[in-house]
């Protein structure tokens, strides 16, 4: 999340800072890429237009400082003097011309030469020429007949030298044209003005020097090798920027005339440098871009730190108090709503502390006094325990212990019966049966009692007892009770009943006392009904007996508690108590329904099966 | 579109430099032939020829260099189109150098080639039996070149002025020759080969550079761009320069025969009788100060302080500059 965040931070930056330059860029790209190329192009022009200047400037020098120096007495002098004495001011004229080419241009100075009216050299400082007449030439002809100064170029017929005339007319004091005098030029000196110009307009660019006719007088070897002639329109105006190919290359061409003589200059460039040229410029522009971007990049990214930043502080609170550092709060104190949320965060966290402290006070008071009362309940429960077990084998003891003096009373009194009777009077043996029978009764209280402590004290041998076991047991008990009384009318109903799992010699004992209490409480009726049988997971024996009020029913399974007196129906209080216990240890439970005079029903459940019985104890 | 593509072609060559590699070709990955060549302009002049020997045995290939020579008969039109940038380097006299400077003030000086003794003369019809005699003849010379100091020596030597000779500028050695015999001019100031020949045409030398001693040594000299661009091929050409010298120096013969064959010269033509070709040892010793003839720059300084005075130059060169005696030094 913090990425995505300082990403978009830094995004927004560069959109900021690079939109307004990109849409910039886009509009003016094109204007930017004319007016460079304009530029470099106009560079070309003034170029041309220099190296015009300076060649003119040289012919309308040359030129004017001939017409003055045609101006010396000796050079009219010598063109009217006759033949004959002509030698004689040679070397007048030679130390004369020999001042007058003194100068840097010396080199190029080819011959001083005076022509008389029919076109023959009479002087030539090179004396190559003398006697030659010259009266076709054009520079000559022109000369003659304009009366002015003239430049001319000429090739010679044998090489492929390049000459420039300047001649003027010289003339007598009268006002009459008498001869000519002619200044001959290498025309390297043209080569050496153009190369003078070599790179006015940037890398590359040169003049070329070009004659009516397209021939080349001067370029440059050094970028093209061999260069002869140039196609005559690029010699036309109007003037203005050419493309045009030489010797391989596309050059960008600015052409010039010249006003002086008839030369053209092309002042040129190659398109790639003024490419370039452009390029540099552009790259430039591209780069300072370039630069903006890796400041705005800068910029981006330190204020997207510092806007992250405590961001991050918080996510990275948030996150331990998401761990449960409650104590976690951020170190955020700047003025703006981040500030703020820290703030707000600092005071949330806060709260949440204080609060689940006291959860957790509240939570550690209550295991504290779960942990006490547990314990207590232990505490209880072993005692309970204990003083059952105590009271269990007290009784056991009690009643073991009473049997040998009940034994001895009832022995005694049985013999005192039998053999002293007779020496009662009435009363005293009515006392001495009495005696008999309440230790009879006494002997059976002991009884029940030992049976119901033999029932908390038995180790339990719980096994699968099957349907027909549980009704053979219930068969074998029914005779017995029958024989006992046979003379009385009693009809069982013995249904089916479900096996189980069970201590075999606890259940008999449960099936025992149920089934006799049964045939005891339904003595008044005949005929008597007693059914055994199983409902809705209960096994149940009902009888059309006494009953009892359902009020008392909570009594029904307590020792020594009786719903019946003793004179009506005997029994010692202890049976139904240790069927509720004997069920009880099986993990069933055990309840009466019952209703007075019309019947009472005792329902029990016992475990299915083995596993069933392990669970639930 | 075109925009566009322009553009694209400006991020390209913006990001080439930042990608490292420059399209710049490497000249030392070149074969020696491919490499941009030494254009130096050459007239017969024995003095000069080693450079030929050189190019012809092998040695400027051997130095790494690949080294062009110009040969053509007149040095006059040698010299204007050096002015004018036709050629890297050009061999001349050195008082014909330090005129160049008149019009190419950035041009260097880097080596002597030679000495000349009677290689340089001036050369006379039959009937001028003496320098005196030349008093009112046409004597032909190259105009702002070291000729004029040679003849104004010589003229002094003979108590004439240069005023009293009619000078004839030199438009081309052979037309010269013509001239010389059929009478239209009376003496030449001129070098071998064209001494011999004019000698071997009825002329008779008046005048040689043994008269002189140390006035006429030659040289080469570079445009100044040339030095400061390609110095490594500068000093490679020197070097197979001084293996052309060398060589010349042990076996004349042979070295006679590889440049007749090469440029024509007779081999009688190539002696070395009228000049010392100066090898490398002698070029350190010449290209120190000192304050006569054996110093380069002592010889420079007459010549400037002549054609100064004559109006060829019009302000003086600074000879520190003009005389560049680092590649000589710079040579083992």
């Amino acid at each position: 999340m913090q990425q995505s965040l300082r990403f978009k931070l830094i995004l927004v930056f560069q959109l900021v800072a690079l939109l307004p330059l990109g849409v910039m860029g886009t509009l003016y790209f094109d204007t930017l890429y004319k007016t460079l190329l304009a530029s470099a192009e106009r560079e070309l022009q003034v170029g041309a237009q220099q190296t015009a200047l300076w060649l003119d400037t040289f012919f309308a020098e040359t030129l004017v400082n001939l017409r003055s120096q045609a101006q010396l007495p000796d050079f009219s002098s010598y063109l009217v003097r006759d033949e004959k004495y002509r030698r004689l001011s040679e070397p007048t004229l030679s130390i004369l011309f020999k001042a007058l080419g003194r100068s840097s241009n010396q080199a190029y100075i080819q011959s001083y030469m005076l022509i008389d009216p029919n076109g023959t050299v009479i002087y030539d400082q090179t004396q190559l020429s003398i006697g030659q007449n010259v009266a076709t030439e054009p520079f000559f002809r022109q000369t003659w007949q304009s009366g002015e100064g003239q430049v001319t170029l000429t090739q010679s017929n044998e090489t492929d030298q390049r000459y420039i005339y300047f001649a003027v007319p010289i003339w007598n004091e009268a006002g009459y044209k008498i001869g000519l005098l002619a200044l001959r030029y290498n025309a390297g000196i043209l080569r050496l003005l153009a190369w003078e110009s070599a790179n006015l307009a940037g890398e590359g660019s040169f003049a070329i020097l070009v004659d009516e006719s397209g021939q080349v007088l001067s370029w440059n070897r050094q970028i093209i090798p061999t260069l002869q002639r140039v196609e005559l329109n690029l010699l036309a105006d109007p003037q203005g920027i050419r493309r045009a190919n030489l010797a391989g290359w596309t050059y960008a061409i600015a052409h010039h005339r010249l006003k002086n003589a008839p030369l053209h200059v092309l002042y040129v460039q190659p398109e790639t440098a003024i490419d370039a040229y452009v390029i540099s410029h552009l790259s430039m522009v591209l780069l300072i871009s370039l630069g903006v971007l890796v400041i705005t990049l800068l910029v981006a990214l330190i204020a997207a730190n510092r806007f992250s930043h405590p961001i991050n502080q918080l996510t990275q609170a948030a996150r331990r108090l998401m761990s449960g550092d409650l104590s976690a709060r951020v170190q955020v104190h700047t003025r703006d709503e981040i500030g703020l949320l820290a703030q707000t965060f600092n005071q949330m966290a806060a709260g949440l502390q204080e609060e689940v402290e006291e959860i957790r006070n509240a939570e550690e008071r209550y295991r504290q006094l779960s942990l006490s009362l547990e314990q207590m309940v232990e505490q209880r429960t072993m005692q309970l325990q204990k003083a059952n077990s105590e009271l269990e084998s007290f009784s056991y003891s009690v009643s073991h212990d009473l049997r040998a003096p009940l034994r001895a009373i009832n022995g005694f009194s049985a013999i005192l019966q039998d053999s002293s009777a007779e020496l009662l009077d009435d009363q005293g043996r009515q006392h001495l049966a009495y005696i008999r029978t309440e230790a009879k009764r006494m002997g059976e209280l002991i009884d029940g009692l030992l049976a119901l402590s033999r029932v908390g004290r038995h180790a339990l041998r719980i096994q699968p007892v099957s349907s027909e076991q549980i009704k053979t047991l219930v068969q074998e008990i029914i005779e017995t009770l029958h024989s006992n009384e046979p003379e009385r009318q009693v009809e069982w109903r013995v249904n089916d009943l479900p096996p189980c799992a069970a201590d075999l010699t606890l259940l008999r004992q449960v099936f025992i006392n149920l089934l006799n209490n049964a045939f005891k409480y339904t003595r008044e009726r005949s005929p008597a009904l007693i059914e055994i049988g199983f409902e809705d997971g209960a096994y149940f024996i009902r009888d059309n007996g006494a009953g009892f009020d359902m009020r008392y029913a909570d009594r029904l399974f307590g020792v020594f508690q009786r719903l019946h007196t003793e004179s009506k129906y005997e029994g010692t209080g202890i049976g139904l108590a240790t069927v509720r216990r004997i069920i009880e240890r099986h993990g069933g439970r055990i309840w009466a329904q019952a209703e007075v005079e019309k019947g009472a029903c005792f329902f029990f459940t016992l475990p299915p099966d083995v596993s069933t019985f392990e669970q639930l104890s | 579109m075109k925009t566009f593509w322009r553009l694209c072609l400006v991020v390209f060559m913006v990001t080439l430099p930042l990608g490292g590699c420059s399209g710049e070709t490497n000249q030392q990955s070149l074969a020696v032939s491919q490499r941009t060549p030494l254009v130096i302009a050459v007239n017969p002049w024995v003095g000069f020829m080693p450079v030929v020997l050189a190019k012809e045995k092998g040695f400027f290939d051997a130095e790494g260099v690949n080294v062009q020579y110009v040969y053509g008969e007149s040095s006059r039109q040698q010299r204007l189109e050096f002015e004018a940038g036709a050629y890297d380097g050009i061999m001349l006299a050195l008082g014909s150098l330090i005129a160049v400077g008149a019009k190419a003030p950035d041009t260097r000086i880097v080596m002597l080639t030679d000495i000349s003794t009677t290689g340089d003369a001036v050369v006379a019809r039959p009937e001028i039996r003496s320098i005196a005699d030349l008093r009112g003849k046409r004597i032909v010379l190259g105009a702002a070149g070291y000729g004029e100091v040679v003849v104004s020596v010589m003229l002094q030597q003979a108590g004439l002025k240069t005023d009293d000779i009619i000078w004839v500028p030199m438009q081309n050695e052979s037309e010269t020759l013509r001239m010389l015999k059929d009478g239209r001019v009376d003496a030449f100031q001129t070098w071998e080969p064209f001494v011999s020949r004019a000698v071997a045409e009825g002329a008779h030398v008046i005048f040689t550079g043994a008269d002189i001693p140390g006035l006429i040594p030659d040289g080469v000299a570079f445009h100044g761009e040339v030095v400061q661009q390609r110095p490594d091929d500068i000093r490679a050409f020197l070097r197979g320069w001084f293996r052309g010298v060398d060589f010349w120096l042990a076996n004349p013969s042979e070295a006679e025969q590889v440049i007749s064959q090469a440029v024509g010269l007779k081999p009688e033509e190539l002696s070395l009788q009228g000049l010392e070709l100066l090898t490398l040892a002698r070029n350190k010793e010449f290209f120190r100060k000192g304050e006569d003839f054996s110093s380069v720059y002592y010889a420079a300084q007459v010549y400037v302080d002549f054609f100064l005075r004559k109006g060829v130059l019009s302000k003086s060169l600074n000879l520190d500059e003009y005389i560049d005696a680092s590649f000589i030094h710079s040579l083992p």
